[in-house]
């Protein structure tokens, strides 16, 4: 049987490429060259250059939501239209660029809190790495939403998902919907990838790493999944 | 220690990638298929529904009575006399109160005294008794006779004088008493005349002047003193009553108001925009601030012809005042209670009702898009009674037609659009039988 256990001093791109085929070499090397900042700059430039090509359409999508929205006397002249869809445009940028840094930061202090109590003691610093190389997978996502979303029409650019509400009609906001919108291959691997990163660096179990990691989610998607269907029944 | 997570490691990267590869192709897949299913502008979209509608205008007022009497004192006065108390039912004519009025009563004595001597002149000059004509004829007579011997002595005493019996002195005396008698006969004679053949023109209107000043005087008098004592002037009810007698009743003070509380009548101004809908006899449901639940009715009875502009420091409103009759037989609604009016401008029926929410304007036209078939379809409707959150379609709309509500503004004809999974309600508050 091959082990890959050769990590000494893996380069940027190999640990960006074994993240997706050998991610337990990419943690170990991490234990002992856990630098990130070069990586997070690289993910959050792909991502905030995955929304560029999409921006007008996402503009576009952006000024019709607002239209249909209950209240929308704020929108009712086109100059005010067109602000607020560059508003909303300006903070998909800056979102783009902000989430794998945000990410990391509260996937890192959940392991670290998980740390606190389980496993060798870690410092937070080599989680957040961890976390930084576990964002891939999203990043991946984030990529094919790009190529679909070139081909697909501006009305048409919000129905584009990476999650299982594929099942779904667009625009159907009953709860099921809603956590089937969360529950996202890719996400779901990220996670994976944060728990086993941090399991490797805490000497722990990936199993029990794994169950804590997946209960913080299943709860924080439960409970956005029902808020945001129970706002929307109002809305509507 | 060996790392229990190494055997992670263990699969080979092929796999891996063709796994990512397969999840990959699958999700292209499914948002292709989902484009494909679900293309096209989303929107929300209602039935046409056939509802019981009618149309309404609304209004504010209060409750006033129908025919009232408000006495209000002229100037300082005691109450003297009061001959109802409130409650009373009162006749028109009946008298109700006596305020102080000395000096009212004396002047009427004066008035008619001096009436009744200008009656009597006028009835000696124009209708005179038989004894006046009497008087006069004899009177006459006697003047007649004094004449005549006056000149039968002026005859003698010119005799003598011509003798030298008697002297000048004595003849001029009987000349100039001659004189008198004459003058005296003529005024007999004229007066006499006068009373047989009525006055000359100027001396009857004389009289007649006198009397109608005189007339004119007790009339005065008698109004004067009418004013303080009160009678009623309609049928009703004294309403409101709280002075005594011997109580100093103050310039301006309505100390007395008596109305028929079963005869109520509502004033309101109505909006400019709502006010060629309303039209005498339409109907009018009452609601009172102080009898909630309970709904009374009215019918409109008077339409003002002409506008009035209510004005503050930051509003200028136009409104037409309107009057409303009230229908209450259980004696709740009291003058004064605070009412809220839905004058029903046109009767409820089934009619073919949309949102305004779906209703724009465009080249002069009405007009609605309707989801036919997956596609938007301009439609221009004409429409009829206008209720607070939906109208009713006369024209170009059927019954389950689906409409599409709020459009967006650059919505084409035949643009492919989807209907939002959940159906937009249609408002239900527009309804009244």
């Amino acid at each position: 049987m091959e082990l890959e256990l050769n990590t000494n001093n893996l380069s940027l791109g190999q640990k960006l490429y074994r993240i997706f085929t050998n991610p337990s070499s990419v943690f170990i090397d991490l234990e002992h060259n856990h630098n990130w900042f070069a990586a997070l700059l690289i993910i959050s430039t792909i991502s905030l250059v995955t929304v560029l090509p999409l921006l007008s359409k996402m503009k576009e999508y952006s000024m019709m939501k607002l239209q249909q929205m209950p209240d929308n006397s704020a929108f009712a002249t086109p100059e005010m239209l067109n602000m607020a869809g560059t508003i909303s445009v300006i903070g998909i940028l800056v979102g783009s660029f902000l989430v794998p840094l945000l990410f990391a930061l509260i996937m890192a202090l959940l392991l670290k809190l998980f740390n606190a109590f389980a496993g060798d003691k870690v410092k937070y610093r080599k989680l957040f790495a961890v976390c930084v190389y576990a964002y891939l997978p999203i990043l991946l996502s984030s990529l094919i939403t790009l190529g679909i979303g070139i081909t697909t029409p501006a009305e048409s650019i919000g129905n584009i998902s990476t999650s299982l509400n594929l099942f779904f009609p667009p625009d159907t906001y009953t709860f099921p919907a809603m956590l089937a919108g969360q529950i996202n291959p890719f996400m779901l691997w990220s996670l994976y990838l944060a728990a086993l990163g941090g399991a490797i660096l805490m000497k722990s179990e990936v199993k029990k790493v794994g169950i804590y990691v997946f209960l913080v989610w299943l709860i924080y998607a439960l409970g956005t999944s029902y808020y945001n269907a129970l706002k929307m029944s109002t809305m509507v | 220690m060996p790392n229990p997570n190494l055997e992670t490691t263990r699969k080979k990267p092929a796999f891996k990638i063709t796994l990512i590869i397969i999840v990959v192709a699958m999700l292209i897949g499914l948002n292709l298929w989902r484009n494909h299913n679900y293309s096209g502008l989303l929107v929300k979209t209602v039935k046409v529904e056939e509802k019981s509608m009618g149309e309404k205008v609304y209004a504010s007022g209060s409750i006033e009575l129908q025919d009232k009497q408000e006495v209000i004192a002229r100037d300082n006065r005691v109450l003297q006399q009061l001959y109802v108390k409130s409650g009373d039912r009162v006749k028109a004519g009946q008298l109700l109160a006596v305020l102080e009025c000395i000096y009212e009563e004396k002047a009427l004595t004066d008035a008619g005294v001096s009436l009744a001597m200008e009656e009597a002149e006028y009835n000696r000059v124009i209708n005179p008794s038989a004894e006046d004509l009497a008087i006069g004829k004899a009177e006459f007579e006697q003047s007649k006779i004094n004449y005549n011997n006056s000149q039968i002595s002026l005859q003698r005493k010119e005799a003598l004088y011509a003798a030298g019996a008697i002297s000048t002195q004595e003849l001029e005396v009987s000349r100039q008493d001659l004189q008198i008698q004459e003058t005296a006969f003529l005024k007999a004679q004229k007066q006499y005349d006068i009373l047989c053949n009525g006055p000359r023109e100027t001396d009857r209107k004389a009289v007649e002047a006198k009397l109608a000043r005189a007339q004119a005087a007790v009339q005065t008098a008698e109004e004067e003193l009418a004013r303080y004592i009160i009678k009623a002037d309609i049928d009703g009810v004294v309403l409101n009553l709280e002075n005594r007698i011997g109580d100093m009743i103050r310039a301006g003070e309505k100390f007395i108001i008596i109305g028929q509380p079963e005869i109520l009548h509502i004033r309101v101004g109505i909006s400019e925009g709502d006010a060629t809908r309303v039209k005498p006899g339409q109907k009018v449901v009452i609601e009172a601030a102080a009898l909630p639940g309970k709904k009374f009715s009215g019918k409109v009875i008077e339409v003002a012809g002409l506008a009035r502009v209510k004005e503050s420091t930051s509003t200028r409103q136009v409104e037409v005042p309107v009057r409303v009759s009230v229908e209450d037989k259980s004696g709740l609604l009291k003058p004064g209670y605070s009412v809220d009016l839905e004058i029903i401008s046109v009767a409820a029926k089934k009619r073919l009702v949309i949102p305004y929410e779906a209703l724009h304007e465009g080249k002069g036209t009405k007009q609605v898009w309707v989801y036919d078939d997956g596609k938007a379809r301009l439609q221009i409707v004409t429409t009829g009674v206008e209720g607070e959150l939906s109208l009713e379609v006369t024209k170009g709309l059927e019954k389950g037609d689906l409409l599409i509500l709020d459009p967006l503004a650059g919505l084409k004809d035949g643009q492919k659009v989807r209907k939002a999974t959940i159906p937009a309600t249609t408002p239900k508050d527009d309804n009244h039988d």
